[in-house]
């Protein structure tokens, strides 16, 4: 200890805050500190250079039934 | 520049279809020294060694590594971190539990979840569930760099390097290893498997989802789920493809009763083809499907299963 643990988004029901604590919170002292009062640098060392939108998928078929899309997925893409 | 790859090593038998796509990104970096930490992992390094562009193979064979702790194996790393420019290793959760680590130890960024190699310094990479791609630039002086295997192939098995055996690093004793529950299946890894047939919500519970198998056993697929299906109960944890789930690029990938939200396309809308079984004919998964079934899944299915004989 101190340990970091990440944990799957179904360990547990999440607590809500109830009305009463979220009350005495706003009387809480709140203390307002900066990186340098704990001596961490916080200077990024990543640049973003440019941001775009991924290729898009080109729009598919709707087949009418079954038979159809066994016969497309063997002779049109030849993946069964 | 040289390039120090962790191998995908589970238990002591090398992830040959993660360690090779990973090779072709690390390979664009430069010289690749491929590092098998694990107990009696002799068998692994030997298999990355045949991995082509592969220069070297490091085999660190302890105890210690033996259950894929993060602790010793970052140590590990890091007290070979001095003759490397990038410490690179496929975003499994293995790399994605020992990556952060050795970045924290090495006081440098993680650059997590590459698709693409720019140069040496730039990567790209997906954010907001995979809607945009950003182009970053590390100014760190050594890259720590965890690769979205699914956006590279998998480098050829022709390759000869050299297997040099090292020795284990202290172990910093912080944690220890208690047990792994193992779920034994027949069918493929889902991260690496060539079909995944996945089922959502309105396959509508546990006992249902056995058509979805059926069919996967058929295709010799592995099967997925969508996160709605795994938070219902009706399939397990590690079968949820998506953001918070495995990301799939199969060639064929058959989604039933998903209705496709974008945190499950971020998870397999790289697949070669993509083919949706739902009934919602205004389901957003038909904009991503190449080929769209408007049909009853509990009819869609079996049929699918009898024309397939």
């Amino acid at each position: 200890m101190p340990a970091i643990v990440t944990v799957d988004l179904r360990l547990n029901e999440p607590r809500y805050a109830s009305l009463p604590n979220i009350m005495k919170a706003k009387r809480k002292q709140m203390d307002e500190k900066t990186p340098e009062d704990y001596g961490v640098d916080v200077t990024p060392r990543l640049t973003i250079t440019k941001t775009v939108e991924p290729s898009e998928r080109a729009a598919g078929v709707i087949v009418a039934d079954v038979a159809e899309l066994v016969a497309k997925l063997r002779d049109e893409a030849g993946v069964l | 520049m040289a390039v120090l790859l962790l191998a995908e090593v589970n238990g002591a038998e090398l992830s040959m279809d993660q360690t090779a796509k990973a090779v072709t990104a690390a390979r664009a970096l430069g010289d690749v020294t491929v590092l098998c930490a694990s107990s009696g992992c002799g068998g692994a390094a030997d298999a990355a060694a045949t991995i082509a562009g592969v220069s070297k193979v490091l085999c660190a064979d302890d105890a210690a590594y033996g259950n894929g702790l993060a602790e010793p194996i970052a140590d590990l790393i890091v007290s070979l971190a001095g003759d490397y420019d990038h410490i690179v290793a496929a975003a499994t959760t293995t790399g994605k539990n020992i990556l952060p680590r050795v970045a924290a130890l090495l006081d440098v960024m993680v650059i997590s979840d590459i698709t693409a190699i720019v140069s040496a310094d730039m990567f790209e990479r997906p954010i907001y569930a995979g809607n945009a791609i950003q182009t970053v630039q590390s100014t760190d002086g050594k890259k720590v760099i965890s690769i979205r295997t699914t956006g590279f192939e998998a480098a050829a098995e022709t390759g000869t390097a050299s297997v040099e055996k090292i020795a284990a690093a202290a172990d910093p004793e912080l944690s220890e290893w208690v047990e792994d529950k193992v779920q034994t299946s027949d069918r493929p890894e889902l991260t690496s498997a060539k079909v995944v047939v996945s089922g959502g919500r309105g396959v509508g519970s546990k006992e249902n989802f056995a058509i979805i198998e059926q069919l996967a056993d058929k295709l010799g697929a592995a099967v997925g789920a969508s996160r709605a299906a795994v938070d219902s109960g009706y399939a397990p944890n590690d079968w949820q493809v998506g953001q918070t789930g495995k990301v799939v690029a199969p060639d064929l990938y058959i989604a039933i009763g998903i209705s496709g939200a974008i945190q499950h396309l971020a998870g397999m809308k790289d697949s070669k083809v993509i083919v949706a079984i739902n009934k919602d004919e205004e389901a957003p998964i038909f904009q991503v499907a190449d080929y769209g079934l408007v049909a009853d899944l509990f009819e869609a299915v079996p049929a699918l299963n009898d024309a397939l004989d």
